[in-house]
């Protein structure tokens, strides 16, 4: 996606990483199934669900709260309020699948899964990661062209600096 | 609906393709108009199959004429790839142009009009076909035609009034040439099964408009919708920068004129300037599925399901369509090429191709209503029992499609009654899938109703 401004440009970049990591958990979750938890010697799954974590703290926490606070009001401003609908009404459909994920993922870092909390894991990665993929499709091809051709040159770096804050507080 | 109106700032916010997945919601049309194109896609993609199985000993060296197989033909050609067609482009240009459909006289919506008689008017022509009746077939084929023009109308009324998405638009303006030259040939055919005019005072004999009517349907109207549509649904689902517009016009350019040498050639049964055509529809196409190649390798999402493994299959099967094409236009390949072309191009091709789109559409569309309606959306891949449904269909298509060729290659009858009762199964799984994804939209408004009548 070619974006003339830092901020879609930005958002852009975290969406990628966002889709790579939720990618890779689905194909760890369909190629594990769901009957059996890992094998204890998975040496890849720890960390992948690792960088599922810092995504959904990244993406989740900071990225959802920053667009609700400063990106939407400026699409509001413009009257597209069905848009904003779906995205607001996404954003609350998310929020608790990843809190959920990742009190499923600290647990079994204490005593790693038993077939009740490797279900649990595998039926909301599924969810969650096709939830979270549908809707940054949404984003980065309506949401971010959109912004691209509203945010002004002079808010671009402002925007950019606020998003920063907002992700190392997420 | 509104319309922004050309020029209005609100329009060109709809410029880019992608712009399908927002307030899409604000711009669906009326659910039930789709959802019966595709439903009685469906259905008649069981039939055609099953027709194909039925007159599995007169496919291999078909060579035209009412039967079972000229109505198995047409329960594909018209029942499934161009019903899919109508039902997708009134709603998917209607969200991605940003401009409503809606030439609605009155209170008189054309769409819906065209539903009324394009659904009756196939069964009937089908029906008409398949018992060798010329005034069934006359009928069913007068009631398509005025749908077609109803149709024509819808769509170029958006064509005329958007300013975005050339590329498709352009493609979208061939496809309606095609369509009425299509009608005007197939209406044509039809009177000369009982007249046999066809053939005197410098007309074309039966069998050159025959191949000229295919050439027009295969390639013009549904393979100009497919090539002008992909330049928007491809980058949707990939998550990809839109097409280079210089390519996608170089390709376009390539396409039609291999298209506009190609019929007249047809006509006059010139092998030589066939043979030209196809090599100039090869280099368009090939300019096409490299843009179609470079969307995935650029596209975000890389996994990308069963729907794609269909569409990928589709665009390996269209340049060999227009190979066989060419090689069945210079005699080369035997007496049963012309029929594994025409195979390959309706069956294989766009069969496959609409099958795999409309496995990603059908989901969306009934997400988007969920959204209309304040619904929280069940997962995309929940809808429609996709695990079985799905897959049974992709498996069984496969099949029939090798089994079929084959037997059609080899003169081996068995073989296509083989593939035309794996194709009806893969076909019931598709309908199985569709009537799931179509109820769960149905239900979504009629929970609706129900809460707002309490």
């Amino acid at each position: 996606m070619d974006y003339s401004r830092a901020i879609c440009r930005t958002l852009h970049d975290d969406h990628m990483a966002t889709v790579r990591v939720l990618e890779n958990l689905e194909t760890a979750l369909t190629r594990i199934g769901r009957k059996a938890p890992p094998a204890p010697d998975d040496r890849d799954l720890p960390r992948l669900l690792v960088d599922v974590t810092a995504v959904l703290q990244g993406e989740i926490s900071g990225h959802f709260a920053f667009e609700e606070e400063h990106l939407f009001p400026l699409i509001e401003e413009m009257g597209e309020t069905p848009m904003l609908a779906i995205l607001r009404d996404e954003h609350e459909t998310i929020r608790p699948l990843a809190v959920r994920i990742t009190d499923v993922v600290a647990a079994s870092r204490e005593s790693g899964f038993n077939p009740d909390s490797w279900a649990q894991l595998y039926d909301l990665g599924l969810d969650l990661a096709e939830r979270e993929i549908f809707h940054i499709q949404k984003e980065e091809m309506g949401f971010l062209p959109l912004l691209d051709q509203i945010v002004e040159p002079d808010d671009d770096g402002a925007l950019s600096m606020a998003f920063a804050e907002a992700r190392s507080a997420g | 609906m509104i319309d922004p109106g050309p020029g209005n700032p609100a329009e060109r916010r709809h410029a880019f393709p992608g712009s399908i997945l927002m307030g899409a919601q604000g711009r669906l049309i009326p659910y039930h108009i789709p959802l019966r194109f595709f439903v009685s896609a469906a259905v008649f993609h069981v039939a055609a199959w099953l027709l194909l199985a039925v007159g599995y000993a007169d496919i291999a060296g078909f060579a035209g004429g009412p039967g079972v197989v000229l109505a198995g033909l047409h329960a594909l050609t018209l029942g499934v790839l161009v019903m899919t067609a109508m039902g997708a482009s009134y709603q998917l240009l209607n969200v991605a142009t940003g401009v409503a459909t809606g030439v609605v006289p009155g209170r008189f919506d054309v769409s819906r009009l065209s539903s009324w008689l394009y659904i009756p008017g196939t069964g009937l022509l089908v029906l008409g076909m398949a018992i060798g009746n010329s005034h069934v077939m006359l009928l069913g084929g007068g009631l398509v035609a005025m749908a077609m023009a109803a149709f024509a109308v819808v769509v170029g009324d958006i064509f005329r009034r958007t300013k975005t998405l050339k590329t498709t638009v352009r493609h979208g303006w061939v496809a309606l040439t095609c369509l009425v030259l299509l009608a005007l040939a197939g209406l044509a055919l039809i009177t000369d099964f009982e007249h046999g005019f066809l053939g005197g005072a410098g007309l074309p004999d039966h069998s050159a408009l025959a191949t000229g009517h295919a050439i027009l349907g295969g390639f013009g109207l549904m393979g100009m919708l497919v090539l002008g549509f992909s330049y928007i649904l491809v980058p949707m689902f990939v998550l990809s920068p839109a097409p280079d517009e210089r390519r996608s016009t170089a390709s376009f350019g390539l396409v039609l004129a291999g298209l506009a040498i190609a019929v007249p050639a047809a006509l006059a049964g010139s092998a030589p300037v066939m043979a030209l055509a196809t090599a100039i529809g090869l280099a368009g196409v090939g300019v096409h599925l490299s843009l179609m190649l470079k969307a995935l390798r650029e596209g975000m999402k890389k996994r990308l399901g069963l729907s794609f493994a269909m569409v990928k299959a589709g665009w390996f099967l269209l340049p060999l369509s227009i190979i066989l094409g060419g090689l069945a236009a210079v005699g080369i390949g035997g007496d049963n090429a012309p029929t594994l072309f025409g195979f390959i191009l309706i069956f294989g091709w766009l069969l496959t191709f609409l099958t795999g789109i409309l496995q990603r559409i059908l989901p969306f569309l009934a997400s988007m209503h969920a959204h209309k309606l304040g619904k929280r959306a069940p997962r995309l891949s929940e809808m429609g029992h996709q695990g079985v449904t799905l897959k049974l269909h992709a498996i069984c298509h496969g099949a029939a499609l090798a089994l079929v060729s084959v037997g059609i290659v080899t003169g081996m009858d068995p073989l296509i009654l083989a593939g035309g009762l794996t194709g009806s199964l893969g076909a019931v799984a598709f309908l199985w899938f569709t009537l799931g994804v179509s109820k769960l939209v149905v239900t979504f408004y009629a929970d609706e109703k129900l809460a707002k009548s309490t």
